[in-house]
């Protein structure tokens, strides 16, 4: 009879865990994971903006949440704090700007708080995702002495009512290229010290620059947890001149030109070859026609005899 | 004057179409199965798209670029059984004319077929058309595939014109709709001297012209490699290769063909020992040809060993690729050169298996043209998946390539079950001038 118990209680066991096991795994298939992070971007100090991103688990992979609403809030999610309304796009990603409206917020304090919520659907349930950054800027600066170019920059916070410098930041410094920045020495990034300062060396001898010599400087701080991304462009003229007077062969009759712009010699002798041998299919073709006429008046004499 | 009379109804006979026997029943049935796994293959691939194969990035031209080739290469065959012998007065092909002929043009519509496989979007194919820019090698391969194709159908129906007056006098030999077809194609033949005379002349003109497409085609199609600046495509010398190589797997696929037509349908008297014999010398002469432009295409650049060049040339000689490519060169080239170099090797059964090594060997060979080169840029591979580092067929490409040979196999099947394989009338007047 004990024995009897035994073997009821482990099956009640058994039971209760495969209920609670396709419990879970049912609320993991109606439910799928959301994931949201927020990013807070300053471009030359003035320009803010917000890039929210949202990723769902799609077959154990996250997979980027296409037109998903999001609400965007400064520092408190009421009415009044809302930033903007938005829709992801096909990579999950949906921009908003911090409209002016925000101004007195924004100045009343030195850190903020961004909250985006998820509007909750048949298929996803609704999120808050919070963000913290500090007010922070960033200054940049040149100097050439000995034949030397030097780019300094400066990451400065705002505490206090004062702009501060911040230590042990780590900034990227660079030359604004078509298909990326170009960094302008060995290092990857430099770290600031307890000025908040960071100085790197122009190696770019002869980079072409624009029909001046223009180049343009670039620093960056990526990700940062208590900064965000802010980044700040300087026009230097380090460049070599630009000789070129923008004036490509495209245009011009050539092997490489685009279609409608055939070398005339190369259209002559295809066009040539193609009327000469397809003009001795069509002869060959009448030529059959040819035997058939034939056939068939050799046929009308033969009913006639 | 009897004993020719019934010479010429033996031919006649002989000659004429068969219905397939329980072989043929089979060896069709199979052909068919194959193309529709290839079909189910290629529906995969629209529907899911370019994805189930396993090209990537570096290898974008994989399986179905390297039958392409084949198929183009094998098309060649045409020209040279019945133009080049034919106005090198040359007899003795008489009988292997239709078979190169219907070989050319199976293989000629599936490379066609093949390329629109290779490019994922069917309908974009018209763009080559609406946007296409004639300095580009693509759009001269579009051309000359075109040209080839009709001049390759117009020399198989010129000489088929007395055979199909055959055809519909023995219409008791074939089913209706079969008689309708060949009374369609050619109830205008009465075979007056004037028809012949206009047939005769076209022939000739044919033959002529198809020389210099069937040049252009392989050495248009060799440029698509050739315009290209990467190891192993960036040669001068790539369209005489071309051209060599595709001889040789023309000839060696009209040996097999000849030795299953034979076999098959008893044609022993009419494709004898003394054509394998000659056709034995043919290849023989094409296999050294494609060798001494294989040493050109291999030692040479070995020779220099050009930095860019030293990974593919090693990986082909000693490292990834080298087991297939030195079953190419050997099964290929060496083994059938030293089976048919004696006369003994010229006999039906050894050409017949020195043909089947050549073609499989050529086949090999357009893989290794293709594929080694494209994993081998000039600018290092760096931080890719892995799977753009190598490239081995999915199941899907085998199937649709499979597929693919399988239909021209086809193709050439149903023609000899509809048409006479060997030329009847050409037969007859041969045989007449012997007697």
């Amino acid at each position: 009879m004990k024995k009897m118990c035994k073997i009821k209680r482990v099956l009640f066991s058994l039971c209760l865990l495969v209920v609670s096991h396709a419990g879970v795994a049912q609320a993991d298939s109606t439910k799928p994971e959301l994931s949201v992070t927020i990013h807070y971007f300053v471009v030359n100090n003035s320009f803010q903006y917000l890039l929210a991103e949202t990723k769902t688990k799609v077959d154990k992979k996250w997979q980027p949440l296409k037109k998903q609403s999001l609400q965007l809030y400064l520092d408190s999610n009421k009415q009044e704090n809302l930033i903007s309304k938005v829709m992801t796009d096909s990579e999950g990603k949906a921009k908003a700007v911090i409209p002016s409206g925000l101004k007195s917020i924004w100045d009343a304090s030195a850190t903020h708080k961004f909250i985006v919520v998820t509007e909750g659907t048949s298929k996803e349930e609704e999120t808050t995702t919070e963000s913290e950054i500090t007010k922070a800027k960033l200054l940049i600066d040149t100097s050439n002495t000995d034949d030397t170019r030097t780019v300094n920059v400066q990451v400065m916070k705002f505490a206090g009512g004062n702009w501060e410098p911040v230590k042990d930041v780590d900034v990227k410094i660079g030359v604004k290229r078509l298909g990326g920045d170009l960094k302008i020495g060995d290092e990857e990034t430099y770290t600031t010290d307890s000025l908040g300062q960071v100085s790197g060396e122009f190696k770019l001898d002869s980079l072409p620059g624009d029909a001046k010599g223009n180049l343009t400087l670039i620093a960056k701080v990526e990700d940062n947890d208590q900064l965000g991304n802010l980044s700040i462009d300087k026009t230097v003229p380090w460049g070599a001149v630009n000789t070129s007077t923008g004036v490509t062969d495209f245009g011009h009759r050539s092997l490489w030109a685009a279609r409608g712009k055939s070398p005339v010699w190369l259209l002559i002798m295809a066009y040539s070859i193609i009327a000469a041998v397809w003009g001795v299919i069509f002869y060959l073709v009448l030529r059959i026609v040819r035997i058939s006429k034939l056939g068939k008046k050799e046929a009308q004499i033969k009913e006639a005899v | 004057m009897d004993s020719l009379i019934l010479s010429r109804e033996k031919i006649t006979s002989d000659l004429l179409p068969q219905r397939f026997n329980r072989a043929g029943i089979i060896w069709t049935g199979t052909l068919i199965i194959i193309c529709i796994i290839g079909a189910y293959a290629y529906y995969r691939q629209l529907t899911r798209g370019l994805v189930v194969t396993n090209m990537r990035d570096y290898v974008s031209w994989g399986i179905y670029i390297s039958n392409f080739v084949f198929f183009v290469a094998i098309s060649l065959v045409g020209s040279l059984i019945t133009a080049v012998l034919r106005l090198a007065n040359v007899h003795w092909s008489t009988p292997l004319t239709r078979i190169a002929e219907i070989i050319a043009v199976s293989a000629i519509v599936f490379a066609s077929i093949i390329i629109i496989v290779d490019m994922g979007r069917p309908e974009r194919f018209l763009n080559l058309f609406i946007h296409g820019r004639l300095q580009s090698p693509i759009i001269w391969d579009v051309v000359v595939i075109g040209t080839y194709f009709f001049i390759s159908l117009l020399l198989l129906y010129f000489p088929l014109l007395p055979d199909l007056k055959i055809l519909i006098n023995n219409k008791d030999r074939s089913p209706k709709w079969l008689n309708r077809v060949y009374r369609f194609m050619g109830s205008f033949w009465k075979g007056t001297k004037e028809q012949f005379k206009i047939s005769d002349k076209a022939i000739t003109i044919l033959c002529i012209t198809i020389i210099p497409v069937a040049f252009a085609i392989h050495t248009v199609t060799s440029w698509l490699f050739a315009t290209t600046y990467r190891p192993g495509w960036d040669s001068t010398n790539f369209g005489a290769y071309f051209i060599s190589g595709a001889f040789l797997v023309g000839a060696g696929a009209v040996v097999v063909a000849m030795y299953i037509f034979r076999k098959a349908y008893h044609l022993e008297k009419y494709i004898t020992d003394f054509h394998f014999e000659k056709m034995g010398r043919i290849v023989v002469m094409l296999a050294l040809l494609y060798l001494y432009f294989n040493i050109n295409e291999y030692l040479i650049p070995a020779f220099k060993m050009k930095k860019p060049e030293e990974s593919h040339l090693t990986n082909l000689f000693a490292g990834e690729f080298a087991p297939l490519f030195w079953f190419a060169i050997l099964v290929g080239m060496i083994i059938p050169i030293g089976i048919m170099l004696f006369r003994k090797g010229r006999r039906p059964l050894p050409m017949f298996i020195a043909g089947v090594m050549v073609v499989v060997g050529a086949w090999f060979k357009r893989y290794l043209i293709v594929t080694p080169t494209l994993l081998h840029p000039f600018l290092p591979m760096d931080n890719v998946p892995e799977s753009f580092r190598h490239y081995f067929p999915s199941w899907e490409e085998w199937a649709i390539a499979m597929g693919s040979l399988a239909g021209a196999l086809l193709v050439i099947t149903f023609f000899a079950r509809i048409f006479p394989i060997i030329p009847i009338h050409e037969t007859i007047v041969d045989d007449e001038k012997n007697v």
